[in-house]
C-alpha cells in the first residue's frame, strides 16, 4: 500500500469511529456513513475502479472524476445546510417572538391603562 | 374623524438609549399608541421604554430589524390596530411626516404608504452623500429583485392600514426585510404610495447606520432570501 492509501484509509476509520460513537445519529444515517466509507475506502484502495469509471464518463483520470463529482457533492451539501440553518432561523425567530408577546401581554398593560410617568 | 389613539406606532429599539426618551415623549404627547419593540437591547433602552405610557415587547435575544418588525405588526393586530405606523427610535424622524405618511390611509387611496427621502429636492440635498450613493443603490437592486422602482427602498417611516398589516409575512430578520416588504406588498396587491419625508441626520444615527460592506451584507441577504425561499 501506497502512503496516500494508508492515510485515506486511516482518516475512513477514524471518521466511521467518531461517527458511530455519536449515539444521536439515526440507523439510517449511521448505515449511510459507513456505506460511504466502506465505498470511499473501496475506492483508495483499488484505484483501477475509478480509472475504469472516469473512462465510461469520458474523464481522462480517475482522479478528476473524484474531483468533479466532489466538486457536486459540496455544492448539493452546501445548499442543503443553508436550507437547514434558515429553517432553524425561522424556529429561532418565531419561538423567541412567541415569548416575547407572551411575557409582554402578561407584564405590561396597554397604553390607556398605564400611569403615565 | 380618526384619531390618533387608533394609530399605532412601532418603534423597533436596538440599544437606543440615547435617542428614545425624545422620541417616546413625542409619540405619546401626540396622542398616538406607542408600542416599542425592544430587540434584545442591553443598554437602558427597556428602562426609558418604561418610563412612558407605552406597550413594550422585548426580544431576549437580538433578530434584527426585520424580525422586530414582524413582531410590532403581530402585537398592534394583537391589540385591535385599525392603523398601523413604523417610526425610528434614533430621532431622525418627524411628527408631522408621520401624520403625512397617514394621511392617504385616512383618505382611502393607500393602503401602504413608505416615506421617501428622494420626493424632493431639499430632503435629498440633507443626506450625506455617501449615504445618498448607498440609497440609490439600494433603490436598484430592490428594483431588479422585486421589479418594483421605488425612490427609496429603506426608509424606516411607514404606515399601513389593519388588513394590509395582516398579509403582511415577513421571514427575513436582517436589513434585506425592506425587500420582502415590497414583495408582500406586491403579492397582496396592496395599493403603495410613496410619501416624501425629511429625515434628521446626527452623528449618532449616522454612525448607527449602515456602512459600505454592511449593504454587501445585505444584498447576499436578498440573493439568499430570493432563492431559498
Amino acid at each position: 500500500m501506497t502512503g496516500i492509501q494508508v492515510l485515506l484509509v486511516a482518516a475512513a476509520l477514524f471518521w466511521i469511529g467518531r461517527y458511530l460513537a455519536k449515539l444521536r445519529s439515526t440507523h439510517t444515517s449511521r448505515l449511510l456513513a459507513v456505506l460511504a466509507a466502506v465505498v470511499a475506502m473501496t475506492l483508495v484502495l483499488f484505484p483501477e475502479v475509478t480509472v475504469r469509471l472516469a473512462h465510461l464518463f469520458g474523464v481522462t483520470r480517475g482522479v478528476d472524476l473524484v474531483i468533479y463529482l466532489a466538486i457536486v457533492g459540496f455544492g448539493f451539501l452546501w445548499l442543503h445546510l443553508a436550507h437547514r440553518i434558515r429553517e432553524l432561523e425561522q424556529k429561532l425567530v418565531e419561538l423567541v417572538r412567541a415569548q416575547a408577546l407572551a411575557g409582554s401581554g402578561a407584564a405590561a398593560a396597554g397604553p390607556r391603562e398605564r400611569e403615565p410617568g | 374623524m380618526p384619531e390618533n389613539r387608533d394609530v399605532h406606532v412601532i418603534v423597533r429599539a436596538y440599544n437606543e438609549a440615547t435617542t428614545l426618551e425624545r422620541v417616546l415623549d413625542e409619540l405619546v404627547a401626540a396622542g398616538y399608541s406607542v408600542l416599542v419593540v425592544d430587540d434584545g437591547s442591553h443598554d437602558a433602552t427597556s428602562t426609558i421604554a418604561a418610563r412612558h405610557a407605552v406597550r413594550i415587547v422585548r426580544h431576549p435575544v437580538n433578530l434584527g430589524p426585520g424580525a422586530a418588525l414582524q413582531t410590532g405588526l403581530a402585537a398592534a393586530l394583537g391589540d385591535g390596530a385599525r392603523r398601523l405606523a413604523t417610526f425610528d427610535a434614533d430621532g431622525q424622524h418627524q411628527l408631522h411626516d408621520l401624520a403625512a405618511c397617514l394621511a392617504p390611509l385616512d383618505a382611502g387611496t393607500a393602503d401602504v404608504v413608505f416615506g421617501s427621502r428622494f420626493l424632493r429636492p431639499g430632503d435629498r440635498r440633507s443626506i450625506p452623500w455617501r449615504r445618498r450613493l448607498l440609497l440609490r443603490g439600494s433603490v436598484v437592486v430592490n428594483a431588479l429583485l422585486t421589479g418594483a422602482w421605488m425612490t427609496d427602498a429603506h426608509c424606516g417611516l411607514r404606515a399601513m392600514t389593519r388588513e394590509a398589516a395582516a398579509r403582511i409575512r415577513l421571514r427575513e430578520r436582517g436589513f434585506a426585510y425592506a425587500s420582502e416588504l415590497v414583495d408582500e406588498v406586491r403579492r397582496h396587491r396592496l395599493r403603495l404610495v410613496e410619501v416624501p419625508v425629511t429625515v434628521r441626520y446626527t452623528d449618532y444615527s449616522l454612525r448607527k447606520g449602515q456602512t459600505g460592506w454592511n449593504a454587501v451584507n445585505i444584498l447576499l441577504d436578498y440573493l439568499t432570501h430570493k432563492v431559498l425561499r
